[in-house]
Formats: structure tokens, C-alpha cells, sequence
């Protein structure tokens, strides 16, 4: 049994809440309390030390985001829950936390509980961690959780040199040769990084802008990398990889 | 309603009014008397273009075209200054602002190479109305800006007070009231000391506006006042009319529609003798709109019989409405059309009110059109702002290099023949180089015509996939699940009616998305309607191996209009067994086929033609809106996609073929 606690400004999408888990997850999911605000949902968790909250992220003038910042040690799950904003799902994506569109749709919410069950509270701070530390560093800074097999790796994104693409499967390679294998495809990551000088070259590579040594030309041409790699450019992308290259 | 007010966006040639058509004529016979190509006759061209600016600009370019051709004959740098001026003058009168902008951007040049400082600060002035026109104020006032510095370094406080109303009336425009008002005081203060009764009366015109857009009528009554008790001794014609004129809407805002009809009418004549058919247009509906809203007692003061209200208001809106048609109008029209529409509601004409309403909607839809061009022209010009500045940079050096060759060239020209002959080449040069230039400037203006084209038939598209009916239709049946209590039901639709509310937003961002992306979209709109149709019908959606559909790239929903079209109007009158077959398949190496077939009612049945006309109207239009993207894709990609329709012995089938695009 899990205990939760739902933080939501909105009543109405707590009781919406409330009812879905009292109506399909009453053997799994046992709600102990909910909030209205920040504060409200800092003495909550003081009070029932929850496994899990539901956190909504426009909290009235505030965000879910302050209230982990305030809430001292993170010793519980989280799942946040949002109608429609970019930049907080964007943070949120680069954590790899569980996150819930609202209004939320049954089976969504089946996955993210059973996804909830494979996370340690231990890890879920090292997640929070790297929302602080994306929100509060510039974007040459930021953090990406990865998860892989059987641990969460944190790593810097300015470490990664390239994504290469394996049918499910993506590798990732980084400054200090390290190599991580992930359950996930390079389109996820070519949307998660899009914004941060990142480029898909070809169907199976998405490179660093930052780590190209020389670009020869030719039909699409190819680029060297810094650590010597040689990869082809699709002519289709050409174009648009110059441009690309031309703005840095 | 509109504020009425006089634009002082005046020129030092200070010719804003309209030039009357007997001194057009004298003008023209004056260039026919001197055929000699000197400079009496590129001052006389000056004039006519300059003139015709406001009467038949095409014309006006003309005349400025054949000035710049004989400046150019003649190395006269300032006339060659001026004639690319009274070019920007006309390209900006016919609204051509991307012509109008490169053409005050040559006359720069040339004014400063004839270091005639003045003449750039107009020049300047010229452009900074037509960043206004295009509503980028912040660029209009930087430039008022910096011509302010200007006359204010050359002590010429008539022209810093001209540009302090000028600076006034744009923040008046961005709603910066207080700031506006400093500097309309400024002017007032300056053109006080000065004595010049003229422009001061102008300047408390223009306050007065400034305070009426704030919401202070009280104040701006001041203002008009005085300008009418300065203007009126020295029978400034322009300024008195504008100051009745604004003192008669500043009471009909009050509430006070006996004086506000009193003032109007004496307004009405004074703009019939100067011709001014904008000002007659809105003086007529203001007045059409104070006998619709005029209290009783109006009716007595003015001894007219109320019983007629509608019918003395309907003839004011008729004058009005002729008014704006003759000026093409548009803005105009639609507003009266809005009037009449609730005239003849009122009234308890339903059917001439619904007429008069279609036509305010038709007309408004044509000026949301003119908005996106508008906008569009200013985002390529912003686009391109730079790049242009650096090729005129680029350009101005080949120019003056020219330039000196050709002053050299002008001395030795007496002495030999040979030289003679190599001028002519030089013109022959010059003159390819113009049209070159002429050329390409007119291509930038069809791009430019081009891409508001993309944005608008985007927008239109946007709008069908968020089809009003659809939306509506769908909180309806959530509505009716919640009214038969079954909430289970209601929620399933409602997430599923979030979901793809979702992805449709997110999609229409792009121009293209991958095609497993756009299929997801299309399902689950197929699922919002199988289950608001009850399952009536099924659907189907194959996808040939040959395609892999994380990388093709289609246009967001381009196939959701005849899927509608299938539900709404194919399964209209069937209760069961409906089906939709969604095929998707390679066609020879660079296309795909999109194909949507349904077992409906088809085209041609009978139920079909009953209901022709409400059928016809929207299946025509998401027709329309896909042709006319997919024509935009055909030119952008110079491919053939194209959109059949094939009748089966029951139901419809549409083929829609799009150029293969791979993302990689």
C-alpha cells in the first residue's frame, strides 16, 4: 500500500483525483490528505510523511517546483500533474520524474503508479536535484536523467558528444568515452535536447553542435567530432544542419 | 467609434492636402510647355508626382520613374534624392510599404551624397509613417527620436514641434497616455511662442484626441474648443471643420446627442467643399448611430418625429455605406453593415438583419486577411532588415565610385567623341542596372505576397482542425453523458477530447509532422466520433511496410476535413455499419496516396441533393482550404500533389497524393 497526498490549487482537480484512485487503486493507493497551496502542502507532508504526492505545478502565485526547494529532505515519490506548460514539462522531462496531463486519463495513471514503484525515494531526490539545479543554472549547465537497466545516472548534458540509434535502443556517448545503453529511442532525445544546440544529422545520429571539429563537404557531407568519430550528414538535412552551424 | 483628428504627419513641402484638380492640370500643361530636358522640368516632374500622390498614385510613380531618368541623364544627385522620395510617397499611398521603404531608403542615400541634411530628416520622417501605418511603433519612434535630436542641434523649433506631435500621436497609438500628452504640450508651448496660429490649432486637435482615447472627454472638449476659437478668426478651413467635427463626437460620447447632432451638421457642408469624402462617410453613420440610440426628448428639441427614428437613421447609414464604397473602404463598410444588421433586428427583419450580418462577415473575414499581409510584410521586413541594410551599405560604395568616374568623365566629355560614346555605354549600364533592380524588387514584393499567402492559408487551416461544430459538438456529448449519469462515459470522452485538443495545438506549430504522429491524431479523432456516434460506424487505418512512418513528414491533419466530411455528410441519414478505410501507400518513388473511402451516401445520392446547399457550403470549404495548402506545397516543392474524388457504388472514395518528404 501506498500512502499520497495530493497538492492541487484547484479543488476540482483534486476531487477528479480523489475519486479515479478511490475507484480503481483503493487496494494500492491509500490517500492520507490534500492541499491547496505551497505552504499547506509543506506541513502536510511534515505531518504524514507520505510515499507519494501528486504535485501540481501553478500552485496560486506559486510552483511545485518551490515547494520541493522548501520542503527540506526529499523521503517520498512524485508524480506531477499539469494541464499545459511547456517549460515546466520541459524541466520535468530532463528528470525523468512522472508527470500526469490533466485532465488525467485512467490509463496514464495506471502507468505512472506502476512506474512509481521502481523508483527509490533515494533516487527521486537526485531527480528533484536536477530540476533545481536546470531552473537555477544556465542552459549550458544542465542535467539529464537517465534511466538505464537498473540505476538512474545523472549526467551533464554538456558531457554528451553524441546519440547513436539502435532500432528501441539508444546509445549514448560521452566526452569521458563512456558509453550508456538506453531503453529509449533517439526521437525522444532529439525532442528533449532539441533546444540545447543538439542536431540530428541522419536516422541514426544526433550529435553535440558543440563537439564538431571539421565539416567536410560532399552530397550531405559528413562531420569529425572531437573524439574522431566520422559521421555521414543526410542530404535532406544538410540544409538545414548549415544553417544550423551558421547561428552558433 | 472612431476619433477624428488631423494627421500631422507632415513633410517640410508641407502639402497634405489634397492637391485640387485644376492644379494637377496646370501642372501637366506646364510639363508639356518645356519639353527641354533641364531642371525646370524635373522641378515641374517633382510636383506632379508629389501631387498625385494622394490622387492616383500609379500615376505619381510615373512621373517619378521619368524624374529619375532624366536626374540620372543630368548626375543631378538631390533631384535623383527626390525622385526616389516622391516614389516612396506613392509605393506608401497604394500601400505598397516593402516598395515605399526600399525607395525612401535610395532617396537617403542620394540626399546625403547631396549632403542636404534637411531632406533626410524628411525622408526619415516618410519612413517613420510607414513603420506607423504598418503599426511598429517602437521603430517609428526611434526615428522620431533621432529627428528630434536633429532639428533640435539646427534650432529649428518649428520643425522639433511638428516632430513632438508626430511623437505624441504614436503614443497615443501604443496607449501611453501621460507621455503622450508631454509632448503634444511641448508642441503647443513651441508653436505658441513661434505665433503660428496654424499649426497651434492643429496641436490642440491633436491633444484633444489624446485625451479622448483616455477616456477624458471633459478635457479633450477644452482642447477642441480652443482649437476652433484659434483656427476660426484666421479661417483655417482644414482645422475648423476637424474641430467641429471632434467637438460633435466628444458629445455623442457624453450623451449629449442634441449638441452632438447640431455640431455634426455644420461639419457635414465644410468637408463637402473641400472634398473629403472619409471624413463625410464617418460624420453620416455617427450621426445614422445617435437617431438609433437618442433618448425622446431629442426628438422633440429637434422637432422631428420619432416614429421615424429607424427610417431617418437607415438613411444616413445608406449615404454613409455609399460613401465607404466609394473610397473601398473596407473597415468601413463592415462596420456599417454591423449597423444596419442591428437596424433590422430592432426592427424585427430577421432575414435582411441575418443578409446585413453575412455581409459584415464577409467583409470583416477579407480585412482579418489584409491584418495577416500587414503583419506578414512586417515580419519579412523585420527579417530581412539587416540583410537589405547591408547590400544598400555594399551598393552605396559602387555608387559613389561610379559617381566620381562620372564627374571625370563630364569634363573630358567636350573634348572627344570617344568619351561621348563611352557615357552612352554608362547609361545603357545604369539604366540595365535600374531595371535589374526594379526587377527584383518587385520579385521581393511577390515573395513577400507569397509567404502572407502560406501564413493565411495556415491559419485557415488551423481553424477548420479546430472546427467550432467539433469542439461544441463534443462538450455537448459530454454534457449528455453527464445528464444520463454516466459520468464513466463523460470521462473517457473528455480525456480523450484533452488529448487530442493537445496534439492538435502541438502539430499545428509545425509544417510538417511525422506521419505515425498525424495518423494518431486522425484516430483519435475517428474514436471522439465513433463513440459520440454511438459506433456507427468502424474505421480502419492501413499503412503500406514500405513507408516507414516515424520519418515521412506530412502536413499536420491534411486528411481530417474529408474524414469529417465521411462522418458528417457520408453516415448523415445511415444508423449502423458506417465504415472508414484510411489507406496509406507508396506511389511510384517520390509520392505518397492518402486515400479515405467510406460506404456512405456518396455525392450524387438523392439525400445528397436534398441537402445540397447546407452541404455544400462547408464540404467546399475544407475542400478549398486543403487545395489551396496543397498548392502552397506544390510551389514551395514544385511537386504535383493533388486531391481526386472518385464516386463508388456506395460511399466516396478521396485520394490526396503528397510529395514523399523524408526527414532524414
Amino acid at each position: 500500500m501506498i500512502t499520497a497526498i495530493i497538492i492541487d490549487d484547484e479543488q476540482h482537480c483534486i476531487d477528479r483525483l480523489t475519486k479515479m484512485l478511490a475507484r480503481h487503486h483503493a487496494e494500492t493507493v491509500q490517500l492520507l490528505s490534500t492541499a491547496g497551496s505551497v505552504e499547506a502542502g509543506i506541513l502536510a507532508i511534515k505531518e504524514y510523511n507520505p510515499d507519494l504526492i501528486f504535485l501540481d505545478i501553478q500552485i496560486l502565485d506559486r510552483s511545485g517546483f518551490d515547494l520541493l526547494r522548501e520542503c527540506g529532505e526529499i523521503k517520498f515519490r512524485i508524480i506531477f500533474t499539469t494541464a499545459y506548460d511547456r517549460f515546466a514539462i520541459q524541466a520535468i522531462k530532463f528528470s525523468a520524474i512522472g508527470y500526469l496531463l490533466k485532465p488525467i486519463e485512467e490509463d496514464d495513471l495506471v502507468d505512472a503508479l506502476n512506474r512509481i514503484k521502481e523508483i527509490s525515494v533515494e533516487n527521486t531526490s537526485k531527480m528533484a536535484a536536477v530540476i533545481e539545479n536546470n531552473l537555477s543554472q544556465p542552459v549550458k549547465k544542465k542535467k539529464l536523467t537517465i534511466p538505464t537497466g537498473n540505476e538512474l545516472l545523472f549526467i551533464n548534458i554538456d558531457s554528451i558528444i553524441r546519440c547513436h540509434s539502435d532500432v528501441n535502443y539508444t546509445t549514448i556517448y560521452k566526452k569521458d568515452n563512456q558509453k550508456i545503453v538506453v531503453a529509449k529511442t533517439l526521437k525522444e532525445f532529439e525532442e528533449l535536447l532539441a533546444d540545447q544546440d543538439f542536431f540530428r544529422i541522419h536516422n541514426s545520429d544526433l550529435i553535440n553542435l558543440a563537439y564538431i571539429k571539421s565539416y567536410n563537404k560532399g552530397k550531405g557531407g559528413s562531420v569529425v567530432l572531437n573524439d574522431g568519430t566520422q559521421l555521414e550528414v543526410s542530404t535532406r538535412r544538410k540544409e538545414e544542419f548549415l544553417k544550423k552551424m551558421a547561428e552558433l | 467609434m472612431r476619433s477624428f483628428f488631423i494627421l500631422l504627419f507632415l513633410l517640410v513641402f508641407t502639402c497634405t492636402t489634397r492637391a485640387q484638380k485644376s492644379e494637377l492640370d496646370s501642372l501637366k500643361n506646364e510639363l508639356l510647355l518645356h519639353p527641354a530636358e533641364d531642371s525646370v522640368r524635373m522641378k515641374i516632374l517633382y510636383y506632379c508626382s508629389f501631387y498625385y500622390y494622394s490622387e492616383n498614385p500609379e500615376t505619381g510613380l510615373k512621373y517619378a520613374d521619368e524624374l529619375i531618368a532624366l536626374a540620372k541623364k543630368k548626375d543631378d544627385v538631390f533631384y535623383l534624392g527626390k525622385g526616389f522620395f516622391c516614389k516612396g510617397i506613392n509605393y506608401g499611398s497604394a500601400g505598397n510599404y516593402t516598395d515605399a521603404l526600399a525607395a525612401y531608403k535610395n532617396a537617403k542615400l542620394f540626399f546625403e551624397k547631396a549632403n542636404v541634411e534637411k531632406y533626410t530628416a524628411n525622408v526619415n520622417n516618410s519612413m517613420a509613417v510607414v513603420y506607423q501605418s504598418l503599426s511598429d511603433y517602437p521603430r517609428a519612434l526611434e526615428i522620431y527620436y533621432n529627428n528630434l535630436k536633429f532639428f533640435e542641434r539646427l534650432k529649428d523649433s518649428f520643425m522639433v514641434a511638428l516632430t513632438c506631435s508626430n511623437i505624441g500621436l504614436v503614443y497615443k497609438y501604443l496607449g501611453q497616455y501621460p507621455q503622450s500628452t508631454r509632448y503634444h504640450q511641448r508642441s503647443i508651448d513651441i508653436q505658441q511662442k513661434l505665433g503660428n496660429l496654424k499649426e497651434l490649432s492643429d496641436a490642440y486637435n491633436n491633444m484633444g484626441t489624446t485625451y479622448q482615447e483616455a477616456g477624458n472627454i471633459e478635457k479633450s472638449l477644452d482642447y477642441y474648443k480652443q482649437a476652433l476659437s484659434i483656427s476660426e478668426p484666421i479661417n483655417y478651413s482644414r482645422c475648423i471643420a476637424s474641430s467641429i467635427t471632434n467637438i460633435g463626437i466628444a458629445n455623442s460620447l457624453l450623451g449629449n446627442h442634441v449638441l452632438a447632432y447640431q455640431y455634426l451638421q455644420k461639419a457635414l457642408p465644410l468637408y463637402l467643399q473641400n472634398g473629403n469624402m472619409l471624413a463625410r462617410a464617418e460624420i453620416q453613420k455617427i450621426l445614422g448611430e445617435i437617431y438609433l440610440s437618442a433618448e425622446p426628448l431629442f426628438f422633440t428639441e429637434l422637432n422631428k418625429p420619432i416614429s421615424k427614428r429607424y427610417a431617418l437613421a437607415n438613411e444616413y447609414f445608406d449615404s454613409s455605406l455609399y460613401l465607404y464604397k466609394q473610397l473601398n473602404d473596407i473597415a468601413g463598410q463592415a462596420e456599417l453593415w454591423k449597423q444596419f444588421s442591428g437596424l433590422y433586428e430592432t426592427k424585427g427583419n430577421f432575414s435582411k438583419a441575418l443578409s446585413a450580418y453575412k455581409n459584415f462577415a464577409t467583409l470583416k473575414e477579407s480585412l482579418l486577411n489584409d491584418e495577416g499581409k500587414k503583419r506578414v510584410t512586417q515580419l519579412e521586413m523585420n527579417y530581412s532588415f539587416k540583410i537589405k541594410e547591408d547590400s544598400i551599405l555594399a551598393e552605396n560604395d559602387k555608387k559613389s565610385m561610379m559617381a566620381a568616374s562620372e564627374i571625370k568623365r563630364e569634363t573630358t566629355i567636350k573634348k572627344s567623341i570617344v568619351w561621348g560614346s563611352a557615357i552612352v555605354f554608362v547609361a545603357a549600364l545604369m539604366s540595365f542596372i535600374f531595371y535589374k533592380k526594379r526587377r527584383d524588387s518587385k520579385q521581393k514584393q511577390q515573395e513577400a505576397e507569397f509567404k502572407s499567402k502560406v501564413s493565411d492559408t495556415e491559419m485557415k487551416a488551423l481553424r477548420s482542425q479546430m472546427n467550432p461544430h467539433f469542439i461544441f459538438n463534443s462538450l455537448n456529448s459530454i454534457g449528455d453523458y453527464i445528464g444520463k449519469n454516466d459520468p464513466l462515459s463523460a470521462d473517457r470522452y473528455l480525456t480523450k477530447f484533452a488529448k487530442l485538443m493537445r496534439l492538435i495545438l502541438e502539430n499545428a506549430e509545425q509544417k510538417e509532422v511525422p506521419l505515425a504522429d498525424d495518423l494518431k491524431a486522425l484516430e483519435l479523432y475517428m474514436q471522439l466520433e465513433a463513440l459520440r456516434m454511438n459506433h456507427t460506424f468502424t474505421y480502419e487505418i492501413n499503412t503500406d511496410e514500405s513507408i516507414d512512418l516515424e520519418s515521412t513528414m506530412v502536413p499536420p491533419l491534411i486528411l481530417q476535413p474529408f474524414v469529417e466530411n465521411s462522418i458528417w455528410h457520408g453516415f448523415a441519414n445511415k444508423k449502423e455499419d458506417g465504415k472508414i478505410i484510411i489507406n496509406v501507400k507508396r506511389d511510384g518513388t517520390d509520392m505518397i496516396s492518402c486515400t479515405v473511402e467510406d460506404n456512405g451516401v456518396g455525392r450524387k445520392s438523392s439525400a445528397f441533393a436534398k441537402d445540397v446547399s447546407k452541404i455544400k457550403g462547408e464540404k467546399s470549404l475544407g475542400v478549398k482550404i486543403t487545395q489551396s495548402r496543397i498548392d502552397i506545397l506544390n510551389k514551395i516543392k514544385n511537386s504535383k500533389a493533388a486531391v481526386e474524388f472518385f464516386d463508388l457504388s456506395q460511399g466516396l472514395r478521396v485520394e490526396v497524393k503528397l510529395p514523399l518528404a523524408l526527414n532524414f
